[in-house]
């Protein structure tokens, strides 16, 4: 891609090239912030020092680099471990036909740096969790379009994480605004948060809608939809007959999707259910979420924008939680989600279990797992026995899980565990161990 | 109009669309597939407006725009080069416009949008313009029920009003290097666009000058993609389109949508 733009002045700033962020940031207005001063010295803030981390660079990735560009952003990272897929080519706008198969991060690093001449963005072809405290603290501002829950609560924890207390006191320069977007098809929302200050991701977890999981008995013998028959065919036929041996099913594999969706058909048959196609067997197998560039849009322009208010101090942020939905006429509502009072995030209040002691480590573990306000995936308990630490039960080590799972049948009280412990539990949900402390019931 | 023969979607459009045909349907991307639309104004708002029409995969998207590229035609407007000043702006977007999307037929023409024939606007099946609609402006605001409505109207309605005059009576949008007589002129106006639909010119207060210099890129996005999905629910006969109006406030991150025009 040629290199835009000619440098009049040595510089890479030709002659009012910011005039339209200027307007905002140096003369007064009625929708400023209270304490805003105008002055230059905002934009040279923006251009030369704000260091911005971007996460993601697919549908609302791709967005964001070019908002944030445009509106005069030079410095910014962005961190993505994907690749590029045709199908990412209807909305993820910096990548052509041609970057087919390589990493997200790094095309949309080389399109924003060579488009907007002094953009500097640097990409990492990197998981968010191959980073620690050292690479997140660098910055000023964290903006993320991800795509899993997972991955949201682990960034959530990781600035939390980053939080100092003096005499219990936060101490606000600790605190990075993390702005997060979100999309679904037509349905999108923005939030900002200020971790240890406003509502963060798990204080408010039980907005987020349950994933749609069929029940077994559905699947296995009523079935009414076609998607209960592409289940039945994943979920029961394949394990059973290992239609290319001991394989597990791929779905980016068109074979594995056409027997599926051979065997899906026949199910459907049986049961008078029409709508089974190849297309919506991958979708079900490969859990496809629908995608299109304008939601993206939206939402992204939204997140941007808060950046750049936050930024610059110049606007009073979004309060903070925008939602979006075009899937019939237009709808969108902004409100002020709240602090959880005992988030296990970002409280710092101690985390209850109560158990009676005849109750059995399984117990535990399903409420870990089950409990709306937790939602754990895979949680790793340790403690502290007689003076040293003992792992009571890992799933996601096999020699570990092996070794412990003995103890999910064992009671709290066969465990040596006693009123008061405080048990070590670790998740992918988040990057730091939560305390929680065992209270015995009678 | 519309081709009438089922366009065909071929593999490779079947995997690029994949994700917003599990969206719409197959139906629906066919007949956007068989679609041309006219996009008259390609400033900041325009670009994103085509950008997402052009991902959506339309048949043909024609950039008309008189205008030149000036020095603020850049900044949120991500299709022309900075080295573009002086083109025609339609015609400084084509090739990267184009390149979002080699499937689509993107053709720029650099007249204005009334000196065009009447026939020349049958060869389209949707229009986007950033011209209103003169209809939805002449609302009798002196009606009990519209007085009755006046407190849930947004104020940008009687902006659009004075912004709107002010292009009818200077040729041109408000120009930042002429910053005190246009502000003047459209305080002017203000009053004079109130002061005849009879309210108070309270309503819109002095400050709302400041705003009607500049384009913002993530507003333009914003605005971008509603405008976008309107075309497509238009073209595609999936959805009905707003009922007519949207305003976005960068401010609050609000969206409003609106109606205004004979009931």
């Amino acid at each position: 891609m040629a290199v835009d733009g000619g440098h009049r002045d040595g510089s890479c700033d030709w002659d009012g090239r910011w005039n339209h962020v200027r307007k905002f940031l140096e003369r007064p207005g009625p929708f400023t912030h209270p304490d805003f001063e105008p002055s230059t010295e905002s934009l040279q803030f923006l251009l030369e020092t704000c260091k911005i981390l971007v996460i993601g660079a697919g549908g609302l990735g791709c967005e964001l680099l070019k908002n944030l560009a445009l509106s005069g952003f030079r410095l910014i990272h962005v961190v993505d471990m994907d690749t590029i897929d045709l199908s990412n080519l209807n909305r993820q706008f910096l990548f052509r036909l041609k970057d087919v198969g390589r990493p997200k991060a790094d095309v949309a690093a080389d399109f924003v740096n060579s488009r907007i001449p002094g953009c500097k963005v640097v990409p990492h072809f990197k998981k968010i969790q191959d980073f620690d405290e050292s690479f997140y603290r660098q910055f000023h501002i964290i903006v993320c379009g991800l795509d899993s829950i997972i991955a949201r609560r682990w960034m959530n924890g990781m600035l939390i994480s980053l939080l100092s207390y003096e005499d219990g006191v936060l101490d606000p320069s600790s605190i990075i605004p993390l702005i997060d977007g979100g999309t679904e098809g037509f349905k999108g929302n923005a939030r900002v948060i200020l971790p240890g200050m406003t509502a963060c991701i798990d204080c408010t977890l039980e907005l987020y809608p349950p994933q749609i999981n069929f029940p077994m008995c559905t699947i296995s013998s009523m079935p009414r939809l076609p998607e209960h028959c592409i289940e039945y065919a994943r979920i029961l036929q394949w394990p059973k007959e290992k239609p290319f041996g001991e394989t597990s099913l791929d779905g980016d594999n068109p074979q594995h999707i056409q027997w599926v969706f051979e065997r899906s058909q026949e199910r459907a048959a049986e049961f008078n259910i029409t709508g089974v196609t190849y297309r919506l067997t991958q979708g079900v197998v490969k859990r496809i979420i629908p995608a299109v560039a304008s939601t993206n849009a939206v939402i992204a322009a939204a997140c941007a924008t808060e950046v750049f208010k936050i930024a610059t101090s110049a606007y009073i942020p979004l309060n903070n939680y925008l939602v979006f939905n075009d899937v019939d006429g237009l709808y969108t509502y902004t409100f002020e989600a709240e602090r959880k009072e005992n988030c296990s995030a970002c409280s710092q209040v101690p985390q209850d279990l109560q158990f009676p002691p005849s109750a059995k480590l399984q117990e535990v573990l399903e409420y870990l797992t089950e409990n709306a306000s937790l939602q754990m995936k895979s949680p790793a308990i340790t403690t502290t026995l007689e003076g040293k630490n003992k792992t009571l039960y890992l799933q996601s080590v096999k020699s570990i899980e092996e070794r412990t799972r003995p103890n999910l049948c064992k009671t709290l009280k066969e465990l040596g565990l006693s009123d008061g412990q405080e048990l070590a539990v670790a998740d992918v949900t988040t990057p730091q161990t939560v305390l929680f402390k065992l209270n015995f019931t009678a | 109009m519309i081709e009438k023969e089922d366009p065909i979607i071929s593999e490779e459009e079947a995997a690029q669309y994949d994700r917003q045909i599990r969206l719409w349907g197959l139906d629906a991307q066919k007949r956007l597939r068989g679609s041309r639309v006219l996009l008259a104004g390609v400033g900041g708002l325009g670009a994103e407006v085509a950008k997402n029409l052009i991902l959506a995969g339309v048949k043909g998207l024609t950039l008309l725009d008189h205008e030149q590229v000036s020095e603020d035609s850049c900044r949120a407007q991500f299709l022309v080069p900075v080295t573009a000043q002086g083109q025609n702006r339609a015609q400084a977007s084509l090739e990267r416009a184009q390149n979002l999307n080699p499937m689509v037929e993107v053709h720029a023409d650099p007249g204005r949008i009334e000196d065009k024939p009447d026939d020349f606007f049958l060869q389209f099946d949707a229009t986007a313009s950033f011209c209103t609609l003169k209809e939805a402006l002449e609302v009798d605001w002196t009606s009990e029920k519209a007085k009755a409505g006046l407190k849930r109207t947004p104020v940008d309605y009687f902006l659009l009003h004075v912004l709107l005059k002010f292009r009818t009576d200077k040729g041109r949008d408000p120009d930042p290097q002429a910053f005190p007589e246009d502000s003047q002129l459209l305080r002017q106006i203000r009053d004079d666009v109130l002061e005849a639909l009879a309210l108070s010119t309270d309503l819109l207060n002095d400050d709302f000058i400041s705003y009607c210099f500049a384009e913002m890129s993530p507003v333009c996005a914003v605005v971008g993609g509603v405008l976008g999905q309107e075309v497509v629910k238009a073209l595609s006969q999936r959805d009905a389109p707003h009922r007519n109006f949207f305003f976005f406030d960068g401010r609050k991150g609000n969206g409003v949508v609106d109606f205004f025009g004979p009931k």
